[in-house]
């Protein structure tokens, strides 16, 4: 609006609202590929068949949870910082701070395979699938979701997969990294691969499971910065190292994963030793048990190339650094036109809104198209249009 | 160069509040603490948080942005924990009970 001139004095500034979301996303196809649900227990315990449905009248949660409110100044764990979507409209509202047209929910909130009892994941696991389908994706079509499974026993996981994968909304099976459970590329997960495979799921790879006491590096770290900034990041690119070392894309050449919140800046030098370090001593690879299953002594490609091939990553957190050459170098490094999926992480106090897509001078038209919605479109069998 | 602006009254923003201004293309947050007025870019250079909707603490002479509760010295424009990075302020005066902005 045109400022209003107070005779020949100064002009006269106008008292304006904020805008809920940067303005300059209008006219983009969005993708938020990671905002949480959470249901109240008491609703999902509906789906669950007795005992579990009497006896589990609160979430059995995993111990002492790690509060870290004394340093952030927020609430618990700061997972509801900007609010809590528990059905399709709160999903479909919570998209008017994003800007995102379309979201794949994530259920990570529940921290799911944390339960002490390992057997009732999976339990929570199929009341959280039926809650979605029934509360959820009938909202929109544009809300997807990752399928929720019991990562802790693969065959349950499989089983999960097979009775809900059909339902067209889910589009990848989540797992999480948190150091607590066998790394994700050991062949005990196998039956999760195939499965997902079956169904044209994506397989999810999201930081979680820490919130517990301890993160299982070096017996616990002292701060929450530590755990949250560093250990996560240290956690997933083992889980990542995991499964290229251990062969799982050479016995699922199709197989994709997408990577969130366990950053990927990292990529150049992990994959600068993976590669030399296996070149170094490629006989370790032979004695996996994939690799004595197929009779291969050695990997098909070189560790690197499986990094390009079957990763994806969700933006958030998005940290760039300040000198614009740097951060385009490291940009350029890890192919990020091609290797990046945008998302918010709402309502986690982690939150990323979209600004950084504008802000950051070197992004082009075309990338920014491509990260907002074209890779994932590309990515996702199940987003593809 | 900067000019002047009229943002209105000084009631016209709340006590120990703020309020979101348009001045010319700019946006700018402005807090009163009594008579004592503020203002700061509106945007947060960390992750773009809307400074008019942070946390103001007017004993501390700081606003927190909603988002990641980074802390700004409304004089200085200083990051609390790092003056090194810093985001623009504007000169505030009140002005005959008109609180005028230079932008």
């Amino acid at each position: 609006m045109a400022n209003v001139k107070t005779g020949n004095g100064p002009e006269r500034a106008e008292i304006v609202k904020p805008d809920r979301v940067d303005p300059r996303v209008a006219g983009y196809d969005i993708i938020d590929t990671d905002i949480h649900l959470l249901p109240d227990w008491d609703r999902l315990r509906e789906y669950m068949p007795e005992p579990y449905r009497t006896k589990l009248k609160t979430f059995p949660l995993v111990g002492s949870d790690y509060n870290p409110s004394y340093a952030t100044n927020k609430p618990g764990t700061g997972q509801e910082v900007f609010g809590r979507a528990r059905t399709g409209a709160d999903v479909l509202e919570s998209m008017k701070d994003t800007g995102a047209q379309s979201c794949i929910i994530v259920p990570g909130f529940l921290r799911p395979q944390s339960m002490f009892h390992k057997s009732w994941v999976s339990v929570l696991a199929s009341a959280y699938n039926d809650y979605v389908i029934e509360n959820v994706f009938p909202a929109s079509p544009n809300i997807k979701a990752e399928l929720m499974i019991n990562q802790r026993i693969p065959e349950d996981a499989a089983a999960e997969i097979r009775r809900v994968g059909h339902h067209r909304q889910f589009v990848s099976s989540y797992t999480e990294f948190g150091g607590n459970y066998e790394q994700i590329g050991t062949a005990d997960h196998d039956p999760i691969f195939e499965a997902s495979l079956e169904h044209d799921l994506i397989v999810t790879l999201h930081a979680g499971t820490f919130w517990q006491a301890y993160t299982p590096l070096h017996q616990g770290a002292r701060t929450w910065t530590e755990l949250l900034g560093v250990s996560t990041m240290a956690i997933c690119l083992a889980d990542v190292a995991s499964m290229i070392i251990q062969g799982v894309f050479d016995k699922y050449p199709d197989l994709r994963c997408t990577v969130k919140e366990g950053g990927f800046w990292w990529i150049p030098e992990m994959t600068l030793r993976l590669d030399d370090y296996y070149l170094n001593h490629p006989h370790d690879i032979s004695l996996c048990e994939r690799k004595i299953e197929a009779g291969e002594a050695f990997l098909r490609h070189l560790p690197s190339d499986y990094i390009w091939e079957h990763f994806r990553f969700a933006t958030q957190p998005m940290l760039l650094p300040k000198d614009p050459k740097h951060a385009q170098w490291l940009w350029e490094m890890c192919r990020a036109d091609d290797m990046l999926l945008f998302s918010t992480d709402w309502p986690h106090a982690t939150f990323d809104p979209p600004n950084w897509l504008f802000d950051t001078g070197f992004i082009t038209e075309k990338a920014r198209r491509k990260i907002f919605s074209e890779n994932a479109r590309a990515w996702y069998p199940r987003l593809a249009k | 160069m900067s000019k002047d602006y009229v943002v209105g009254r000084v009631e016209d923003i709340p006590d120990r509040g703020s309020a979101l201004v348009r001045a010319g293309r700019q946006l700018i947050a402005v807090f009163r603490d009594g008579t004592t007025f503020y203002a700061i870019h509106n945007t947060c250079p960390h992750k773009g948080g809307h400074m008019c909707q942070g946390e103001f603490e007017p004993d501390n002479r700081m606003v927190r942005c909603p988002i990641h509760l980074w802390g700004w010295d409304l004089a200085r424009g200083e990051l609390e924990t790092d003056p090194r990075q810093t985001v623009r302020t504007y000169p505030v005066k009140v002005v005959d009970g008109q609180v005028v902005l230079s932008a």
